[in-house]
């Protein structure tokens, strides 16, 4: 008994640290580990301990960033990025939350298209690359539309996922009150899933960027995957870094946004 | 507190009751592999205004008999009739509560109760009504708190006034106070008495409870199962005339509770 008692003091006292770490505000918490990381690449590319082209100096990264904003050519590349992400999000996730639904309330729907919508789920994102380029050739058409496709599957499966996981007591209790069809659906049924949509919308728009790379990767004349691959043709390492560090910035602030949105709703709808 | 507040709104609404009959009503289920009869013979004259309490063992059919009655479900034969209609489909005429509240959690309590509105209620109609059912049912402070951030109790205070927003013909109550505490589930009852007597309406409830049937109840029914594969029936039906306050000593209530307990399989020597 005695020792079980010893053994757990320590861990209390532990645990009496990190409460006191916690008492900081969270985004200073959050920005520890970026700082570590960007003076440890400070310390080892300015001293040479690594070679300069294996990776650049964080300075030459900023610097090559500012050489970009100033041509121009970086505010075009986000630019275009950002519209094809936010086209193929708005109509994937609209094109899931209509087909989504359908599935999710419909049995019949379920039976018919469940099988083959999982099916098209399973190809990998680059495996529609080369047909789109085909058929749509290099323009706009083809990457919306990939990331159409990765917008629409996160939206689809929660959505459909959901309105079946609807509480059954809720629904009987209002058809009870003679609510059916369409009533019902928006009385019931839809409020229920609003949060659940409001996930699958985060899901999607991180796989849009996912898909929006994929589709630049491959075939495009603009855009921050065009500026990934021109970057590693050129040899060019601190404009890819510096790619990546955009495309995990706009990742973040574009989730972030919407998870606001997220916890608005589920307070509102729960 | 919730007595007083029915005292101060002594003016009745005019009844909406229907009556009810049951005839030849049974239900078996089916499944793949077998089939299961819960119900059979069923045959009832329910006076519009009746307060019945429908007793029985678990799983003898006692919700299946009130879902029927609401539209929830169908009878396998026979048919069920409240006023001048056969019922066919969701019966608009009734209104449940259900053992579980069954609130929107994205809706306020108001915005609950008025779920129940029959449809067609003109807006200002629905509001006074609401208005008075939730003063009615002691819910004046909780108007705008979402189901979450209210108890048990007042929750299903909130179901019972959606119910009565209908201004139901026949008002089904399933197992209404089951999930409440002993307490909570007294103060329920008399509350179900006053909005008896405010809104007079016919009152079919399914109840475990043989005192809860005793004291709230005109007509108590009873549904077992002669054997063991059986479907179950109307085994015995008691008519109390008493009224209301009923004393829980007083001899026939005494010797109703004793014989509807042996009739449960509970010695009442005990209890």
């Amino acid at each position: 008994m005695s020792t079980t008692v010893s053994t757990r003091n320590p861990k209390k006292a532990k645990s009496g640290v990190s409460a006191t770490i916690l008492r900081a505000p969270h985004w200073l918490l959050s920005l520890i580990l970026p700082v570590i990381v960007l003076v440890i690449w400070q310390v080892v590319t300015s001293t040479g301990i690594v070679a300069p082209w294996t990776l650049p100096t964080p300075t030459s990264v900023v610097t090559s960033a500012v050489e970009l904003l100033r041509d121009g050519d970086l505010g075009k590349h986000i630019g275009i990025s950002t519209q094809r992400v936010l086209l193929g999000f708005f109509f994937g996730s609209l094109l899931g939350l209509l087909l989504g639904a359908l599935v999710g309330l419909s049995k019949l729907a379920d039976a018919l298209l469940g099988l083959s919508i999982s099916a098209l789920r399973a190809v990998p994102s680059l495996a529609w690359v080369p047909l789109l380029v085909l058929w749509m050739k290099m323009g706009e058409d083809s990457k919306v539309t990939l990331v159409i496709i990765g917008a629409f599957f996160p939206v689809f499966t929660t959505v459909a996922l959901a309105l079946r996981h609807v509480d059954a007591q809720l629904v009987e209790a209002a058809r009870s009150f003679g609510l059916n069809g369409i009533k019902l659906l928006r009385t019931v049924q839809l409020p229920a899933v609003v949060p659940s949509i409001f996930s699958g919308l985060r899901l999607a728009l991180a796989q849009s960027w996912l898909f929006l790379v994929a589709a630049e990767l491959l075939g495009a004349s603009m855009g921050l995957g065009f500026l990934l691959t021109d970057s590693q043709n050129n040899g060019r390492l601190d404009r890819l870094i510096m790619t990546i560090i955009l495309l995990a910035i706009f990742g973040k602030i574009t989730d972030a946004l919407l998870s606001i949105a997220e916890r608005w709703a589920i307070k509102r709808w729960t | 507190m919730i007595m007083a507040l029915s005292l101060a709104l002594p003016q009745a609404h005019t009844s909406t009751a229907l009556d009810v009959e049951f005839s030849n009503v049974s239900r078996t289920f089916t499944t793949k592999s077998e089939s299961r009869a819960v119900l059979s013979d069923i045959n009832l004259q329910i006076p519009a205004g009746q307060v019945v309490a429908i007793l029985g063992a678990s799983g003898c059919g006692k919700s299946t008999l009130l879902r029927a009655v609401s539209g929830l479900d169908q009878p396998s034969t026979g048919s069920i009739r409240t006023g001048k209609r056969n019922v066919d489909g969701i019966n608009e005429l009734c209104a449940v509560a259900f053992q579980e509240p069954r609130l929107l959690p994205w809706r306020s309590v108001r915005e609950n109760i008025a779920l129940g509105l029959a449809p067609g209620t003109s807006k200002a109609d629905g509001a006074e009504l609401i208005d008075e059912l939730i003063e009615l049912t002691g819910l004046s402070h909780a108007t705008d708190l979402r189901p979450r951030e209210i108890s048990g109790g007042m929750a299903q205070r909130v179901s019972l006034a959606r119910a009565l927003a209908r201004r139901p013909g026949v008002l089904l109550l399933d197992e209404p106070f089951g999930a409440l505490d002993a307490l909570t589930r007294l103060k329920m009852q008399d509350l179900l008495l006053s909005i008896h007597a405010s809104f007079p309406t016919t009152i079919l409830m399914v109840t475990h409870d043989v005192d809860e049937a005793l004291t709230l109840a005109d007509r108590v029914i009873v549904l077992g199962r002669e054997g063991q594969d059986t479907a179950a029936t109307v085994i015995k039906e008691l008519s109390m005339s008493a009224s209301h306050p009923r004393k829980h000593n007083e001899d026939q209530f005494i010797a109703h509770r004793a014989g509807l307990l042996r009739l449960l399989g509970v010695d009442p020597t005990n209890h």
